[in-house]
């Protein structure tokens, strides 16, 4: 294995310091003179016009400034998802609108001197409701006389992809390879099950926040709690009509994002407000809020059907699913492509098919969530495999291994399954998931637990998963860097990329020190800020180290070059003879150090900052691979499921900081055990959320956790940056389908919906008449 | 209403917005933005503070009844000699991420430590049952305490 | 003072004083989010000044003062050694630590919540509550219905136990889905033993409904008799006929009956098994 200086160290964070000695960091830290606070007004209905909206009331109230309603914004349609232009989303939302689609859709908002005066106001304002049919399940988005959620003639998808709104389909997708009718007919056995993946948020501990103000020039700055600063910015200028100039996005640290905040959330309806009220505004979502009206994961049906041979060859898989998008259709194609893509080229098939409809209800709306499409997929693909292996009698784990995509070989399917372009046709170049698999398989003591008959009322059992996620999008997005030199030998590292907590200024910075020769301690860095750091997409995709890295490595090779030149210039020696070690250069005539080198390029002779810019997009998306094993326990008299131990082996490439990686592992892990077994949304018949707080939505808490292993298996990636790839969202695809394998094992139970809650455990043990 | 309080070892007095004002909207106006909002309830722990050395839900405490009581926010530790140990454990071990259930997380850690310099998992565990974290999955959180742990432990031996 | 909002009154007879005189006033304890939607005309009652925060051992029964935390009740000694501990063991079931630093022993009656301990725990241990205009309530009559309607314009100060017997077994076992998590059901025993008959049994469980429930007449299948597996079965029958449960959210009325079962079942077949 290669060896680095920087990459591949345990570094401190870069705002480590910072954060545990709790400066101010975080949006509602920044202290913004004469700051008003906002609320919104939501709609107590899924699904109505609004008649009648009387604010004169609430706009008289002593302390208010501003309220708003749909009269009061230009009617511009947008998609708040933060993708790159043109956005794959459809263009179905407006800052506020004449219609509600959901119960949690914005109806008016206030700005006032306190949130306490705005919540009053909010009270005194009067609407006139027509109460229309709401769509409150998937399965009647598509009926023939169902009600129509966006009627609304401006909505668009402003792509050629496929969109019927009359129809209530917000995205369809369908691509087959081979053809899976011919891989049916010449299958032994045939498996075909219906799974149902459900409805959770992100809860990350700070809510959506956001703060308008203007500068002394008049220019709108936004600072918020975002994934995306540059779609941001983007996607206000579309709303508001305000020329992208005339805007700045500053992302300082955030609590947290998981996806819901690759979202251009709160901005454009915080920027109408501060431009109409003249003054800064601020507004941060309750944890309610954060619950009913921000996003969620989209929940799907799948039908997944798959032939097999008596020897394990997979002759044809067939997946069909129908996502619920919620009222808005953001994120609502390209979640549903990657359902396909980021689980269907894992194993060896010849004929796969993959369609996918995504349709409009009336119920809290769906967005990006860490695995994006691939952990409802994998709930399906896991379990059923698990149910194949079992049918044919063959070793699950070496059947896996056997199977599994290899270094070398491709699957037509990445060129099929893009994310709203065409796909991108990848060779796998690293892959050490058999490792992945002995080794876990190991950890967990596997072959001693598997398959046991179980009596009594606690029984345990194994199960596993076998994973694969990408490393950002090829073709599509772009990252890039900036980097200067100081006269102390430091230098300044300007990146558009976002860190949500995931530690990517530390990581850029590792990779810029490598590159530079010096300690990671050396790198200043900026981050996510649009005047002063060069375009990035943002966070998402699992795409800031191998996307982001890139561009970073780029360009501080760019200033390595100067800085060979200028000590060229100094020793007056060939450049051929020159080399870096340790923030020196080293020649035949002599050394210098960087301090020195900075020190003549800034002040001596033929004088010029060193610094350099670069850009880079990739052309694959290597995957990270992983294999889960867990061992659970069931209790048979209350159907509660323990999680004894849990084991993640992951193959990202190099890890640039083991101990980040590690930490995304078990975060992504644990979220996704807790969404397996507790996390769920309860409504009302009328599609009100009912459980919108910690008190009865549970995640889990240090007295939750089981046993959690990590291993990191190295491979080298010859695409990635120092051989990386990503890491961040494959750890939370595996518990859903390796807990319910799990729960198989141990009480021959197969579930085919999450959560697996007590009730619904018990229910089944009752039914199947277990003993 | 004014009140007065110790915050951060500093005698303070302190001017209340109203009298039904609550410690975590009291300490924020006063500059402890380390004091963070999660959720208002109670349930998740980022606005954790120490009043008389415990552990409590700045959004559950009426502000008014700090007066002449004990308050420590995050920015009262380890001012003297750089990074308290527990401040230092936390970074060593890889347990912050985003940062923001941090200042929680460390202060109920060291109502832990204050009282329980050797806790056993079990105990570090229900210590900080009531500070939610999304990013870390709590493992290397854990991995701090035991560590911040160790080296208070070592201290006091020597 | 007369725009205050709050109120510390030095002692009790400036309590009942103020709680009369005022027609909207509300008595604030501990860890409360009465204060993040108070109504504008409302007044505070802040009890922190009346040094109700004790516990004493009294005649080998305890005496708790209602402004005593949860969690120094978890770490007193003398609660330890009551009862084998039944009292810090349902404490430890209440919330997360720092919520427990918070919540008082009269706040968990009064604002009682179908997950409440204390009222359970009284009712289990045939505790007393006692108020500042000196009323004495048995458990079992103050929760006969909802405390704050029983009390009027009082306060309580304290509440006590009467005196642990030796050669008693308790139990106290929570269901919920997490660890911190509200109890789908929580169940309290405290059985006295004769040999291998059980001389006397109470059966107690919160989580049901507002109020916690005795299964009185599960109680009398038991008492004076050996335990035995039909005896067993008749009694959960009985607590299923019986029990009332309202309606929650989280799980179906069905659940929770099946659970309740599951835990009386539990311990009564550990007694069974005991006397094997």
């Amino acid at each position: 294995m290669k060896k680095f200086n920087q990459v591949g160290k345990n570094k401190i964070k870069v705002d480590g310091y910072s954060l545990v000695t709790g400066r101010p960091m975080f949006v509602a830290d920044y202290n913004i003179p004469n700051l008003h606070w906002a609320k919104i007004l939501y709609s107590p209905y899924a699904h109505a016009i609004i008649e009648d909206i009387d604010t004169v009331e609430a706009l008289n109230l002593p302390g208010v400034k501003t309220v708003i309603t749909y009269k009061d914004v230009p009617r511009i349609p947008f998609t708040t998802a933060g993708q790159g232009a043109p956005e794959p989303s459809p263009y179905d939302s407006f800052i506020l609108d004449k219609k509600v689609r959901y119960v949690g859709d914005r109806v008016a908002a206030v700005v006032a001197q306190t949130e306490e005066i705005a919540q009053q106001a909010l009270e005194l304002i009067k609407v006139k409701y027509k109460i229309l049919e709401p769509i409150l399940d998937p399965r009647d988005s598509l009926k023939k006389d169902a009600p129509i959620i966006h009627d609304e003639k401006e909505a668009h998808m402003p792509l050629p992809l496929e969109y019927y709104p009359k129809k209530n389909i917000c995205a369809h997708v369908n691509t087959e390879v081979g053809s899976v009718d011919k891989g049916f007919n010449e299958s032994d056995f045939i498996f075909e099950h219906e799974y149902e993946i459900h409805l959770a948020q992100h809860t990350p501990i700070e809510t959506h926040i956001t703060t308008v103000y203007f500068d002394s020039y008049g220019r709108m700055i936004i600072l918020t709690s975002t994934q995306v600063p540059f779609h941001v910015r983007r996607i206000v200028s579309r709303a508001l009509n305000i020329p992208v100039q005339k805007i700045r996005v500053i992302k300082p640290r955030i609590g947290g994002g998981f996806g819901a905040k690759q979202e251009v959330l709160l901005e454009p309806l915080v920027a109408a407000l501060a431009l109409k009220s003249g003054i800064p505004v601020c507004l941060k979502y309750t944890r309610k809020e954060e619950f009913i009206s921000s996003r969620c994961r989209h929940p799907q049906i799948i039908k997944f059907k798959t032939g097999i041979k008596k020897d394990g060859t997979i002759t044809a898989m067939d997946m069909n699913v129908i996502m619920n998008a919620g009222a808005y259709g953001t994120h609502g194609l390209t979640v549903l492509t990657n359902t396909g893509s980021k689980i269907l080229p894992l194993v060896k098939c010849n004929n796969v098919r993959f369609e996918g409809t995504t349709v409009y209800t009336n119920l809290p709306v769906g967005g990006a969530y860490r695995g994006y499409g691939a952990t409802e997929g994998y709930f399906a693909f896991g379990v059923q495999m698990d149910e194949m292996a079992r049918k044919i009698g063959v070793d699950i784990i070496k059947w896996y291994k056997k199977i599994h995509i290899k270094e070398g070989e491709t699957s037509p399917l990445f060129a099929k399954l893009g994310e709203g372009k065409e796909g991108v046709e990848q060779n796998i170049t690293s892959c050490g998931l058999s490792k992945c698999i002995d080794l876990a398989a190991k950890e967990i003591g596997w072959y001693k637990k598997y398959n046991k008959k179980q009596f009594g009322r606690y029984r345990r059992g194994v199960g596993m998963t076998i994973l694969m996620q990408g490393s950002a999008i090829p073709e599509i997005d772009m990252g890039s860097a900036f980097i200067k030199m100081n006269e102390d030998g430091s230098f300044n590292l300007l990146i558009g990329a976002t860190d949500l907590g995931t530690g990517s200024d530390t990581i850029l910075a590792q990779c810029a020190a490598e590159v530079l020769c010096v300690p990671t301690e050396k790198i200043v860095v900026y981050s996510s800020d649009t005047d002063f750091t060069p375009f990035d997409v943002g966070a998402y995709a699992s795409s800031t180290t191998y996307l982001s890295g890139q561009a970073v490595i780029k360009t501080a090779q760019k200033v390595k070059d100067q800085i060979l030149k200028v000590a060229s210039e100094m020793l007056n020696e060939n450049i051929k003879n020159l080399v870096i070690k340790n923030e020196k250069v080293i020649g035949k005539k002599g050394n210098l150090s960087f301090n020195e080198i900075a020190m003549y390029s800034m002040y001596t002779k033929n004088q010029f900052q060193i610094m350099a810019t670069d850009s880079a997009i990739v052309h694959k998306s290597p995957p990270p691979f992983s294999a889960h094993f867990a061992e659970v326990e069931v209790d048979f008299l209350t159907g509660k499921v323990r999680v004894i131990k849990y084991v993640a082996a992951v193959d990202c490439g190099t890890a640039i900081n083991p101990i980040f990686a590690q930490g995304q592992t078990e975060g992504a892990v644990l979220n996704g055990i807790s969404y397996a077994l507790t996390e769920r949304y309860i409504f009302n018949k009328n599609g009100k959320m009912l459980n919108p707080n910690f008190d009865y939505y549970k995640i889990f808490s240090t007295a939750d956790l089981p046993e959690l292993k990590t291993i990191l298996v190295p491979t080298y990636e010859p695409t990635g940056p120092f051989g990386a790839k990503s890491i961040s969202e494959i750890g939370i695809n595996g518990p859903c389908p390796v807990i319910a394998n799990a729960i198989y094992d141990a009480t021959g139970i197969r579930l085919y919906s999450t959560p697996f809650t007590p009730e619904k455990v018990l229910q089944e043990i009752k039914k199947n008449n277990i003993k | 209403m004014k009140i007065q309080f110790v915050i951060n070892n500093q005698n303070k007095e302190f001017e209340l917005k109203s009298e039904t004002e609550i410690l975590l909207d009291l300490l924020r106006r006063y500059g402890y933005v380390s004091v963070k909002e999660g959720c208002r309830e109670g349930q998740c722990g980022a606005c954790i503070v120490l009043v008389d050395g415990k552990a409590i839900n700045s959004c559950l405490y009426p502000a008014f009844r700090a007066n002449n009581k004990t308050v420590l926010t995050l920015e009262g530790l380890g001012q003297e000699n750089g990074l308290d140990v527990i401040q230092k454990s936390f970074l060593e071990a890889g347990a912050v991420q985003c940062g923001y259930c941090t200042p929680g997380m460390i202060l109920s850690t060291k109502a832990l430590l204050d009282k329980n310099p050797s806790p056993t998992e079990d105990e570090i565990k229900v210590a900080l049952e009531g500070n939610l974290c999304r990013c870390t999955g709590y493992i290397k959180i854990l991995d701090a305490v035991k560590l911040a742990a160790k080296r208070i432990y070592k201290k006091l031996k020597v | 003072m007369n725009n205050s909002k709050i109120f510390s009154p030095k002692n009790l007879v400036e309590t009942i004083d103020l709680l009369t005189k005022n027609k909207k006033i509300v008595p604030i304890a501990g860890g409360t989010s009465l204060l993040l939607n108070l109504p504008k005309d409302i007044k505070l009652l802040d009890l922190q000044q009346l040094k109700l925060n004790y516990i004493r051992s009294f005649n080998n029964g305890l005496k708790i003062g209602s402004m005593t935390t949860v969690s120094d009740v978890i770490d007193s000694p003398i609660v330890k050694g009551y009862y084998n501990g039944i009292i810090k063991e349902a404490s430890r079931t209440i919330a997360a630590t720092a919520n427990r630093n918070l919540i008082t022993i009269g706040g968990n009656i009064v604002g009682i919540h179908p997950w409440s301990v204390f009222p359970g725990l009284l009712m289990l241990l045939e505790g007393k509550v006692i108020t500042a205009k000196g009323f004495v309530f048995k458990a079992e009559k103050l929760f006969s219905s909802i405390p704050k309607n029983i009390l009027g314009k009082d306060i309580i100060t304290e509440i006590q136990f009467p005196a642990d017997k030796k050669n008693v077994v308790t139990y106290w076992k929570k269901f919920s889905f997490t660890v911190t998590d509200y109890p789908i059901v929580s169940i309290g025993i405290i059985c006295e033993k004769d040999k291998e008959k059980i001389k006397k049994i109470r059966i107690v469980a919160i989580g049901l409904t507002l109020l916690p429930q005795r299964f009185v007449n599960a109680e009398k299948i038991l008492q004076d008799n050996k335990i035995d597996e039909k005896r067993i079965l008749s009694v959960v029958d009985n607590i299923v006929q019986e029990v009332k449960v309202s309606n929650d959210i989280r799980v179906s009325v069905e659940y929770k009956k099946e659970i309740l079962t599951v835990l009386i079942k539990e311990f009564l077949y550990k007694l069974l098994e005991e006397n094997k």
